[in-house]
């Protein structure tokens, strides 16, 4: 391709990838929240709330284990809810590839249910009044089953995706009965996400905090060291994993990544991963929320994620026979209902921001 | 052509076993979420017009375990149903994401407004005043509805497609002949379970008298009334049904006939109890009762959608797709060069069998037969043609269709037939280690002539066009 992704494609393909890429850019933030979450209630300290509501004008300090406590659970549910929409443009987009990989890796791949149910109840339990009167090592061992099961959940995924951009290898797989597939580029390629999410979960929980602190609460300048450190290792653990998986990639994947197709995505990637180390930098030295860093590293988070979405899609589009799928979107698009799409994505967007502005509404006119 | 997905080996199991245990889990705890809503909200307006000093407490305990039970399980059941249906039918699941993948968007929409309503409600609404609360459980109980309403309009379109099968418009399958007698069903199905649910947690809350339990009973017991149109609705949706698949719930397949019996004896007992006893008599129903009651209800739940998965045969989307995931329009190429010649997986246990011709015939079986039978397990082949002789597998199946009418026609060459008989017979008589090949050129010529007379439709589908062509 001579053109930047998606200038070129049909436009079919291009609306099911912008749609692809944005849903599956807000799950991948709420993902990262989770899982980088649930690995700060394990190797991080955890006070727990004296009372339902941590975070609030009673509280002295804010602490970052309590507010992930608090809010995994919705940002689990969430991030399912959220992940539904891009399962299902993926599927109008590469079902062949994504169907075969589920079928070939069989119950390997349905365990990822189960496990994410259990992982699931792990976090309600750990934020129950009762939980927190159970033993230290009985609690950490709760959390850390819960992020066991994220990262079993996070490593079929990707093992999964990679399956399904090796066509050639299915057959030997089938034949084998393997329901684990071996791949040099699976914990690389796992590492660039699973890296990027301290960096997504230390930017929403600053934010967290900075709501927190407008309630009059104290933030301490260790949290935001500490969240700061975590960030900054992040992404540099994450640039590493991204230099570890690039010598995997196929010739055509690789020609993708540095040619016009997705150079200028590496390069935006790039320069947001160097903004957001720049503001985790000021943030550290400073010890204290500073508002205008923030928002630039939220900007440049946004943009590295949404980076990253379209060099995924620019790997596996080099790497399958694009024509034949996009002859199939093509068929696909002719189906109706995107103006029904639209019209009541607007709505439930404004009533979803209606359900937001009532209970905040309330809630401050309770504070007052 | 067919796109060939690998198949997977469920051992004694047959597929649809599998994919029907979650969806019945699912789609029950789907239904108890929407019906939970509406649940809701009447609690909520009976205690803002102050006639159920309880229902706040009500409310507070309910939503808990709505929220425990619907926004965990009922999520991740529902993309677990994705993931199944790929397992058991991914060519299925392709064309219903083809069809109506923006109407899933849509559905998308409304979960996300149903899981910020539902968590705000959740998580602040003790601090809000009746106002709020009311809105956002009106907000979380019409998303929740609203999304039975879209997935109800892509399930009915399997069986009765209707328009669509000509004109191939989203609309034209969305609001199907199914479509509305399923959606009040369901919608009537949701607040049964929902109110009996709402009788176990009442006996659940602490420090609440006798006279205080009996009478949020007898105020959740209201939202059980509209199963006296559950009849009406049952009988208007089987009218919809297409008439061979309503001669199967009469008597053509007993299976089929004692599912649906078990579900409408289900909802009986449970709709007697109801109208009779909580409703006439304002009788109290202990926690344990109202669990037997629950469990009645998903025992109808799931007689009823083992017969709406089971009705459609020999279709899994009716007039446009077969069981098998071959679509009728592919029978004739696939009879002349064969159903399995493209196909590029190979057997994983090639070696256990004694020739070439048996092992085509086990990858025939594979591709054609494997998605509701077993070799000799669950509705295993061994069973169902163990006593017939070879001469008679081969006419059999060739003419599946009139053979049995709910089997599709069979969709491959002869020496795929005969193949396939080679294995039958050779695991009859018991897998010996050496087999003769049975492609003698009489036996081939004969398979030939057989298909040729069953043709390449269903037996209905024929019957329709031989009726319209009289008629013309």
């Amino acid at each position: 391709m001579n053109v930047t992704f998606p200038f070129g494609l049909p436009g079919s393909a291009t609306l099911y990838l912008a749609l692809l890429l944005a849903t599956l850019a807000l799950h991948l933030v709420l993902m990262s929240y989770v899982l980088a979450g649930a690995a700060w209630l394990v190797f991080g300290q955890v006070r727990r709330p004296a009372t339902e509501t941590p975070i609030g004008p009673s509280a002295v300090a804010f602490s970052v284990g309590e507010a992930l406590l608090d809010w995994l659970p919705f940002g689990l549910g969430a991030a399912i809810t959220a992940g539904v929409a891009p399962l299902l443009f993926i599927q109008v987009l590469y079902k062949q590839n994504f169907y075969s990989a589920n079928l070939l890796l069989f119950h390997r791949w349905m365990a990822v249910v189960p496990v994410l149910i259990v992982a699931f109840y792990l976090l309600y339990l750990n934020k129950t009044p009762s939980a927190a009167r159970w033993p230290a090592v009985l609690q950490r061992a709760i959390r850390f089953l819960a992020l066991a099961g994220f990262a079993f959940v996070g490593y079929s995924w990707t093992e999964n995706h990679i399956l399904s951009l090796q066509p050639h290898a299915w057959p030997a797989q089938y034949q084998s009965q393997s329901l684990v597939f071996r791949d040099p580029a699976i914990i690389p390629r796992l590492g660039v996400w699973a890296f990027g999410a301290p960096p997504l979960m230390a930017t929403i929980v600053v934010w967290q905090a900075r709501r927190a602190t407008k309630l009059g609460m104290r933030l301490d300048a260790g949290a935001v060291r500490l969240l700061a450190g975590v960030a900054m290792g992040g992404l540099l653990a994450m640039m590493a994993c991204a230099a570890w998986y690039a010598p995997w990639l196929d010739d055509a994947a690789a020609g993708a990544l540095t040619g016009a197709f997705g150079l200028p995505y590496v390069m935006v990637a790039a320069l947001g991963v160097a903004v957001q180390l720049g503001c985790w930098r000021r943030l550290w030295r400073l010890g204290s929320i500073c508002t205008r860093s923030l928002g630039l590293t939220s900007a440049a988070a946004a943009a590295t994620v949404l980076s990253l979405c379209a060099l995924r899609e620019v790997i596996r589009l080099a790497s399958l026979d694009d024509e034949r799928i996009f002859a199939h979107v093509d068929r696909v698009a002719e189906s109706g209902g995107l103006l029904a799409f639209l019209g009541f994505f607007a709505l439930n967007a404004a009533l979803i921001a209606y359900c937001v502005w009532i209970v905040s509404k309330r809630l401050a006119v309770e504070r007052e | 052509m067919p796109p060939y997905y690998p198949v997977n080996d469920f051992g004694p199991l047959i597929k649809g076993l599998v994919i029907g245990g979650l969806g019945i889990i699912h789609v029950f705890l789907a239904q108890f979420a929407i019906g939970g809503g509406m649940l809701m909200c009447y609690f909520e307006r009976m205690s803002a017009r102050g006639r159920s000093p309880d229902a706040r407490r009500l409310l507070d305990e309910y939503f808990q375990v709505l929220v425990l039970i619907s926004f965990v399980l009922g999520a991740l059941t529902g993309v677990g149903m994705w993931f199944t249906t790929i397992q058991i039918s991914a060519r299925t699941i392709g064309v219903m994401v083809d069809e109506f993948h923006w109407l899933w968007a849509v559905e998308w929409t409304f979960f996300c407004l149903e899981i910020v309503a539902g968590y705000a409600f959740y998580r602040y609404g003790r601090r809000l005043p009746h106002g709020t609360r009311m809105t956002l459980l009106v907000l979380y109980s019409a998303a929740a509805w609203f999304s039975l309403f879209w997935i109800n309009g892509i399930l009915s379109w399997q069986l009765t497609p209707g328009q669509w099968t000509q004109s191939h418009d989203v609309w034209d399958g969305f609001f199907n002949p199914g479509f509305v007698p399923s959606l009040l069903y369901r919608t009537i199905v949701s607040l049964t379970i929902a109110a009996l649910v709402a009788c176990v947690v009442i006996n659940t809350i602490p420090d609440l008298d006798f006279a205080r339990r009996r009478k949020l009973v007898n105020q959740a017991a209201w939202l059980l009334l509209p199963m006296i149109l559950m009849p009406a609705l049952g009988i208007w949706y089987v009218s919809t049904m297409p008439a061979d698949s309503r001669t199967w719930l009469q008597g053509g397949s007993a299976a089929m006939t004692i599912f649906m019996a078990l579900a409408v004896g289900a909802s009986v007992l449970i709709g007697g109890y109801a109208l009779v006893g909580l409703i006439w008599q304002r009788l109290y129903v202990s926690g344990a009762t109202a669990t037997l009651l629950v469990v009645l209800a998903l025992g109808a739940t799931a007689g009823g959608e083992f017969v709406r998965e089971g009705v459609r045969k020999p279709f899994t989307i009716r007039s446009y797709l077969y069981s098998n995931s071959i679509r009728p329009e592919e029978v004739e190429r696939l009879r002349a060069i064969g159903g399995v010649t493209d196909d590029p997986y190979p057997l994983r246990d090639a070696g256990a069998y004694p020739n070439d011709q048996v092992r085509l015939g086990a990858k025939v079986f594979r591709f054609q037969c494997s998605v509701c039978h077993t070799p000799d397990g669950v509705n295993g082949l061994t069973h169902l043609t163990g006593t017939w002789q070879t001469d008679q597998k081969r006419m059999n199946i060739a003419k599946l269709q009139r053979t049995k009418p709910f089997m599709p026609p069979f969709a491959g060459s002869a020496e795929e037939l005969e193949a396939l008989v080679q294995w039958l017979d050779w695991l009859d008589a018991g897998r010996p280690d050496a087999w003769n090949d049975g492609d003698e050129r009489g036996n081939l010529e004969r398979i030939r002539r057989w298909l040729a007379e069953a043709g390449t439709r269903t037996a209905e589908d024929s019957a329709t066009t031989t009726a319209s062509g009289a008629t013309n």
